[in-house]
């Protein structure tokens, strides 16, 4: 049996596996329903201020396994309805980034940074269209890198990076981020170690948690959900809450945005984007395909880069539509290409593909590994099979996306009518509402209080939050990849400096820094 | 532009922070030192990742105040007297409605027992209709009505509704489909 | 199916069958005045917190009961154990984490926060399936290979999910004159990923492997447990090769210190008939994840707990 055998069963068993309506006279199998109603599902919860596609796949993960159990036919049924969450909601993510300037994720920060102004000048269904060409055009790119390269290309990447690469690649990664965010270097990099000082807290080695003041409250170290949302969401409800209030005292009225602007997506447009979606789609692509390391870093270079690229009349972060669709095409060209290293070698680089592999070890049937793209005579291999269904409902969610995504996203625009003084309280509670709902306990309201007000006293001093999360996410995976450099080499003090690939990161990360400090302070 | 003394504040206080912690906080709360040596191996300590976050804490700060004194361009920071008067009155809201969340359902509880109604503690009943819902609702309420109200700087009848309608819909958003999902205060029961 | 494993299983569903008819009687006349908190000592979504999950949704549709899972990590089950240690003793709260958060990860720290005593243990609900795994393609059939290779020179990088197994790694080479380069990682998936990428050579892994070992991919080199590995029946034990220590570890259920007597049986009796009925969910995945259910509830429970911390008080002291 050869590949285009495997392909061919896996089309035909997306397509007729028990079907359970008929509609014009065609049977609807379960996996494409589940498909579609992921999809849709995933669209509503991107674009609810404060809920990600990660949080959705943790609330439903149980209850799909409940619905199908265990046995290998669940495996094609609950991982599109995964897949189909993890499209929608990176579609919906850009809507309240967009709208409200509350992203959902940190991989639609970088939406806010023009987007927002967009909507400002009265451009919000503009922003919106944008965003869903982009992001619908850095998915398709994707699928199509996955579907023809993915059983050699991880494998060839993971030769190539051992414990030291891989410390000197988040070092870059954070290098990168800090530099290039915001207006002072040195501010981003302060950001930055102060996130990965907070993610130290409570974690490490040891039996006893370190730096916990010796509280049950910290021994666990600070719940990720908390300390994320709570800089990212309630630090922006915060800020415009406040500015609103100030513009009612000045002036006793709030403004709303007009929507008088061109709000059409022209050829003209299109033309003007193109070479940045393509050139954010290459770069989600490729970030996407190594190992460990997540869309929004992947967001984040897609934007610097564009940044770099762009010579318009418009500059970036003043409602740049170049700036959304760099950013959109990034991150939605992570998704696909993720894939490849989850299902050769079972390692995940995203929140998503995390729970893509907790479905497959969940349900028996689909061992991620090496062997899912090994060829046997005369047999069929039903791991590639189960593959290439994925890889079909991955093309199938992507045909959603261009069809009836674009329409189903703006109109959930609507959002856009209901006065901002009034929807954010409402965005607070829903925020507090599900970190409880996945913590319960009131201390987790109280943690992530208090790191709005962190987010909050950031944004008001004008340091950027986003080297901040980031460094919070990769700190525990950086000392990690120490130790464990340090251990396999048997101590050695070098151990960065091992190999031409580990200097290569480490010089450029210091590079960047020193580039960026000298650029910024000439102005 | 003159430099803006909110840098420098920050970048001061952010290096006595981290002093502080490398000469107190972390030989006082972590177990194993920067390096260890133990089953005659060396390995990495859990102090070495805070250690070398703090040091660098203690450089950037220093290189902020430098380029903030040398270029003079102005931070943009906007944190002044209004904004904690905002963020004083905002924090009494929070406060008042979480404070009602947590408590409202144990008094209803104590208040029924008290009357002769032997219906059970509220730990028993924090999973029964009405009570599992009595916190959430007033406490999201009055977070949702109160935090508009600021914000407007008037309570209208529709800001009320507003908050009654929220606090329902999220209500249900969260608590009927997923049976296993808790709203506050339940979990700390 | 080979008479041992044959014989195994038989004695394991007779015990278990025996458990439950004995609680059967316990479990009608105990019934929770209000809903259950269950508090799950393993992040969300791993085989671990899928089984209690599992045997929650079963025990609300079976007995009718109101079961509320939620996780609480941290620190090898202490961050748990300390949470539940203060709470309410009247069966309403209940937690499951693994034997060493009662046993090693306990001793291995100055202050821990909690006893072996501040606690009633219910009943365990199944077994690890501890093994030294490496990829099949390195050609080695046993440990004895790979101590072979390190002893002729070659770096050999174990990787290794906690302080306890890496302490059992250092009696390895202490006993052979080797020298491991020991990695610690954050749980079993992270050390077999690692295996999986090369960029360690063996390692522990305490029942994942399975899925691997049964598609040729991977290789049990040697059992952690005390009795040979339910998959790879030809590899040796620790014990086999000469070193007194127990590498595995249990499921447990516990609750606070002092619940009422007619709680801890029906809890532990209901789980049993759960498990043991072999047409529910949660049998049928700790059947697959964990090589079936292994129930040990009472003084043979607390008997269990008590072993295991002599066994880690002479391991540490071995170690020293």
């Amino acid at each position: 049996m050869g590949v285009l055998d495997h392909v061919w069963l896996g089309v035909v068993t997306v397509f007729t596996q028990a079907p359970v309506a008929t509609v014009f006279g065609l049977p609807i199998s379960i996996v494409v329903l589940m498909v579609v109603l992921g999809f849709l599902g995933g669209i509503v919860v991107g674009a609810t201020p404060g809920l990600g596609g990660p949080f959705a796949m943790a609330i439903s993960l149980p209850i799909l396994i409940t619905i199908f159990g265990f046995n290998p036919d669940a495996l094609l049924p609950v991982l599109g309805f995964l897949i189909g969450i993890m499209k929608g909601a990176t579609v919906g993510g850009a809507v309240p980034a967009i709208l409200f300037n509350t992203p959902g994720t940190p991989d639609s920060l970088m939406t806010t940074l023009d987007g927002f102004p967009m909507t400002r000048k009265g451009e919000a269904g503009k922003a919106l269209r944008i965003a869903h060409f982009s992001s619908a055009s850095g998915d398709t790119f994707s699928d199509l890198v996955l579907f023809t390269c993915a059983p050699f290309l991880a494998i060839t990447v993971e030769v190539y990076l051992d414990f030291p690469e891989k410390a000197a690649l988040i070092v870059l990664s954070l290098a990168f981020i800090s530099a290039v965010v915001g207006d002072s270097v040195w501010k981003g990099i302060l950001a930055a170690l102060f996130g990965m000082f907070v993610a130290f807290i409570g974690t490490g080695e040891d039996h006893h948690p370190r730096l916990s003041l010796g509280t049950d409250a910290l021994a666990g170290g600070l719940p990720l959900i908390s300390v994320v949302l709570g800089v990212l969401i309630l630090g922006e409800v915060f800020a415009a809450l406040e500015d609103m209030w100030r513009e009612k005292r000045a002036t006793d009225s709030i403004s709303t945005p007009p929507a008088t602007g061109d709000n059409r997506l022209r050829l003209r447009d299109i033309r003007r984007i193109l070479p940045f979606v393509g050139m954010s789609a290459g770069i989600g692509t490729m970030v996407g395909a190594l190992p460990g390391i997540g869309s929004t870093l992947a967001a984040t270079l897609g934007y610097a880069t564009g940044r770099r690229l762009h010579k318009g009349d418009v500059p970036f972060g003043e409602g740049a539509p170049q700036g959304v669709a760099a950013t959109e095409a990034a991150n939605s060209a992570v998704a696909g290409a993720n894939l490849i290293p989850v299902l050769s070698l079972g390692i995940p680089g995203n929140v998503a593909a995390v729970f893509i592999i907790l479905a497959t070890e969940t349900i028996s049937g689909f061992n991620p590994g090496p062997a899912v793209f090994r060829l046997t005579p005369d047999q069929i291999n039903s791991e590639m099979v189960v593959a290439f269904g994925l890889f079909t409902a991955m093309v199938f969610a992507n045909l959603l996306n261009w069809t009836v995504g674009g329409v189903f996203m703006r109109s959930m625009g609507i959002m856009v009518r209901i006065p901002k003084q009034r929807l954010l309280p409402i965005v607070l509670l829903l925020t507090l509402t599900a970190i409880y709902a996945q913590r319960p306990e009131m201390l987790s309201i109280y943690v992530t209080l208090f790191f709005g007000l962190v987010g909050y006293l950031m944004r008001r001093l004008r340091f950027s939050v986003l080297p901040f999360v980031i460094a919070f996410i990769l700190a525990n995976n950086l000392e990690d990849a120490v130790r464990q450099a340090f251990s396999a080499t048997g101590a050695d003090p070098w151990f960065l400096f091992s190999s031409p690939i580990s200097i290569g990161f480490m010089a450029l990360a210091v590079l960047v820094v020193v580039f960026f400090a000298r650029g910024r302070g000439g102005q | 532009m003159r430099f803006d003394p909110r840098s420098l504040g920050v970048a001061a206080a952010v290096a006595a922070f981290a002093l502080l912690t490398l000469g107190i906080w972390i030989p006082a709360d972590v177990e194993s030192g920067v390096v260890e040596t133990f089953r005659r191996r060396t390995v990495i300590g859990d102090a070495m990742a805070p250690t070398v976050v703090a040091i660098g804490m203690v450089g950037a700060a220093a290189l902020l105040a430098a380029s903030e004194i040398l270029n003079r361009r102005g931070s943009g920071a906007t944190l002044d007297r209004h904004s904690l008067a905002f963020i004083a009155r905002f924090a009494a809201v929070i406060a008042v409605g979480l404070a009602l969340m947590s408590h409202t359902g144990p008094l209803v509880v104590d208040a029924i027992n008290a009357l002769g109604g032997a219906i059970g503690t509220y730990r028993e009943l924090r999973d029964t209709v009405p009570y599992k819902y009595l916190g959430y609702l007033l406490g999201g309420t009055v977070l949702v009505g109160g935090a508009i109200a600021v914000v407007e700087q008037r309570l209208t009848r529709g800001v009320a509704l507003t908050g009654v309608v929220a606090a329902l819909v999220l209500t249900g958003l969260y608590d009927l489909p997923f049976d296993d999902l808790l709203l506050p205060p339940n979990g700390d029961q | 199916m080979t008479f041992e494993s044959f014989r195994s299983c038989a004695v394991a569903a007779g015990m278990a069958g025996a458990l439950a008819l004995s609680a059967g009687s316990a479990a009608a006349a105990w019934k929770p005045s209000g809903p259950i908190n269950l508090m799950i000592a393993f992040a969300a979504g791993g085989g671990a917190d899928t089984q209690a999950r599992l045997i929650a949704t079963e025990l609300e549709k079976t007995k009718g009961w109101k079961i509320i899972p939620q996780n609480v990590t941290g620190k090898g089950g202490a961050v748990m154990a300390r949470k539940l240690k203060s709470q309410p003793n009247d069966g309403l709260t209940i937690g499951i984490a693994v034997t060493e958060t009662f046993g090693y990860n306990m001793l291995a720290v100055k202050k821990a926060g909690y006893s072996a005593d501040d606690f009633t243990y219910v009943t365990t609900t199944a077994g690890s399936q501890m093994g030294i795994v490496a990829k099949t393609s390195r050609g080695w059939k046993s440990i004895q290979d790979v101590i072979a290779a390190a002893k002729g020179g070659a770096t050999v990088k174990l990787g290794a999910m906690s302080a306890k197994l890496a302490d059992i790694a250092y009696t390895i080479e202490q006993k052979y004159g080797v020298k491991f380069n020991t990695v610690v990682f954050r749980g079993g998936r992270k050390v077999l990923n690692a295996i999986t990428a090369g960029d360690v050579d063996v390692g522990w892994v305490a029942g994942i492997q399975a899925k691997g070992v049964r598609a040729g991919d991977l290789v049990n080199l040697m059992s952690g447990e005390t009795t040979r590995l339910k998959i790879s029946p030809d590899v040796p034990t620790l014990g086999e090769l000469g070193i007194p220590y127990d590498a595995g570890a249990k499921f447990l259920i516990v609750a606070p210190k002092g619940i009422p007597a007619d709680a801890r049986k029906g809890i532990a009796g209901a789980v049993a008939s759960v498990l043991t009925d072999k047409s529910t969910k949660a049998a049928q995945f700790v059947q697959r994840a964990f090589g079936g259910p292994q129930l040990i509830s009472g003084t043979a429970l607390e008997k269990l707990i008590s072993d295991g911390i002599a066994g880690s008080k002479k391991l540490m002291m071995a170690t020293k």
